[in-house]
């Protein structure tokens, strides 16, 4: 669906994306994380085809996002992060001029306001002037305005600010059911959405990608992604002594808590150690209380790679 | 081009313009402004005899030239701008709309509001006539050509609206911007009737939109007056659709 290679943005002695590239296969819904300033904006821009790349390409649904520009537009909707609306139309107007201005005609205009309008929760205000509705309104109207056409894929920067906790859940559910027929690029700084909707991650920083790959793969991968915490009644040293002879181990950190020890155990990346923990705990006789996997988030990953004093 | 794009966004844009309270009192104060002007005119006749005619004094007194200046750049400083300010002009550029599409739409919207303004002046004659009791027939042709006449200035001066307004996002210097523009304009029409000589005169003759107005008024219309017009104003919407095209490769 999208395909973009080596995209590079300059703007005076700035450089937003220093060569990105990557694929967006039909279907996915992909979660773009970066810190701000990262280069999410400006890459998005450029794929709506607001923008053009200083150099790079960028194709979409196999158009050129720029000798090709209408047909690309035709086929997206994309949701600015700042929203923008015309605060002195109603919702209706609105919706009904940005379907028409979006190639849909005639009987079906009036159908997709109303489906977008029952989609984003939309029908109470529908007659509403938009300047007097309130952010999170506002924010649902933005993001009607980008589905009103049924575009294939969907762009949107940043969706989820400004929306309550219960706004935000069903937005998640929005999207996940939008993205059984279209193909969906987000940004957003909340990670767990972006583990519980996206198939998989773009993380980008500095303008650069520094990974891609699906949210359970990145947290696989992170150092500590596989740390196994035992709790066991045993002699701290010996405890220490005998987990540290299983093969594949790096590192144990043990610490008494009220007669029991709390080991923590790290193994090589993404390798699951429990199974070889219990044996030897099991065959010195030691009482076990505890053995978990600990799961990395997300939020870990991103830390991790776009964090100022990463290694 | 698409015509029904072209549409849709003129509805969009004329919504827009009707709702904001800027067309109101603009179009109030024109209309004082004018009314004023038109008694103006048929008093100073009523005092003495004159070669002039009601239409004549009308179309070329001060206070109609003060009003042209100042309304076409009030009327068009928002119409880019705003959208630049507000951030919809991403929403505009990122829809399946060409910038011709765009343009066009925006400058046919302002000029009918510009239409709009105008037209209670239409009433003015025949109010005069039924009201003066007069049985002196009032020829309507130099009325319809001043008409003419007041309709290719703001074809002119819309254009020069749009330009100034396309290249900035502040109202207010999109404001002085065409102000200026309208001026100079003006003022270069002005040096006819200064003593300067040869070719230089005859330049300023040409385009001098006092001299242009002077003889529509009399009903002396030649062609190439309104192809003087529509030429510049089609150089300023390319100009606007340049500055719109621009606007993508600089932000």
């Amino acid at each position: 669906m999208i395909e973009a290679e080596d995209l590079v943005k300059r703007f005076a002695g700035v450089q937003a994306l220093r060569g990105i590239s990557f694929r967006v296969d039909k279907g996915e819904i992909v979660g773009f994380l970066g810190p701000n300033g990262a280069g999410k904006t400006t890459a998005m821009r450029i794929l709506s085809g607001y923008m053009p790349p200083t150099s790079g390409r960028v194709t979409i649904a196999g158009f050129n996002v720029f000798s090709h520009s209408l047909d690309v537009r035709r086929r997206i909707g994309y949701m600015p992060e700042s929203v923008p609306l015309y605060p002195e139309l109603r919702v209706r107007e609105f919706l009904s001029y940005r379907a028409q201005l979006k190639g849909v005609r005639g009987n079906m205009v009036r159908q997709r306001v109303l489906e977008v309008c029952q989609l984003c929760g939309l029908e109470d205000v529908s007659s509403k002037i938009i300047g007097t509705l309130s952010k999170g309104f506002r924010q649902r109207v933005g993001l009607a305005d980008a589905m009103v056409h049924d575009p294939e894929l969907l762009i949107l920067d940043e969706p989820t600010i400004g929306l309550d906790p219960n706004q935000i859940r069903h937005l998640r559910e929005l999207i996940r059911s939008l993205g059984r027929r279209h193909t969906i690029l987000l940004s957003t700084h909340i990670l767990p959405e972006v583990e519980m909707t996206c198939s998989r991650v773009l993380i980008i920083n500095k303008g650069r990608i520094e990974a891609s790959d699906s949210p359970e793969n990145l947290t696989r991968k992170l150092h500590n992604g596989g740390a196994v915490r035992a709790v066991v009644k045993a002699p701290s040293p010996e405890l220490s002594a005998a987990l540290k002879t299983i093969p594949h181990i790096e590192e144990v950190s043990v610490k008494e808590d009220a007669g029991w020890c709390v080991a923590e155990i790290f193994s090589r990346r993404g390798e699951d150690l429990r199974e070889a923990i219990h044996s030897a705990i099991a065959a010195k006789g030691w009482p076990l209380r505890e053995l978990t996997r600990q799961r990395a988030t997300l939020e870990d990953v991103f830390v991790e790679l776009t964090h100022e004093d990463k290694a | 081009m698409s015509i029904r794009t072209t549409a849709i966004q003129y509805r969009r844009e004329i919504l827009s313009l009707f709702v904001s309270p800027i067309a109101y009192v603009v179009g109030f104060c024109f209309l004082v402004v004018a009314g004023w002007a038109f008694y103006v005119s048929v008093h100073v006749l009523n005092r003495e005899a004159s070669q002039w005619t009601v239409t004549e004094f009308f179309f070329n007194g001060f206070p109609i030239w003060i009003a042209q200046v100042v309304v076409m750049p009030v009327l068009t400083m928002r119409i880019f701008s705003e959208e630049y300010a507000q951030g919809t002009f991403e929403g505009l550029m990122t829809a399946p709309v060409r910038d011709w599409e765009i343009v066009l739409a925006k400058y046919c919207a302002t000029l009918t509001l510009y239409a709009a303004i105008w037209l209670p002046t239409l009433l003015f004659l025949p109010t005069f006539r039924l009201i003066s009791l007069s049985d002196v027939p009032l020829t309507s042709g130099p009325t319809w050509c001043s008409y003419l006449m007041v309709l290719l200035m703001g074809l002119l001066f819309a254009s020069f609206g749009l330009l100034a307004s396309a290249v900035t996002r502040n109202q207010i210097v999109a404001a002085i911007l065409s102000f200026s523009m309208t001026v100079l304009f003006f003022f270069a029409g002005l040096f006819i009737f200064l003593d300067i000589p040869g070719p230089v005169r005859e330049v300023l003759y040409y385009i001098s939109v006092f001299d242009h107005m002077e003889r529509f008024s009399r009903g002396l219309v030649t062609t190439k007056v309104p192809v003087f017009y529509l030429t510049l104003t089609a150089l300023m919407l390319f100009a606007t659709k340049c500055v719109i095209e621009s606007r993508r490769w600089r932000t």
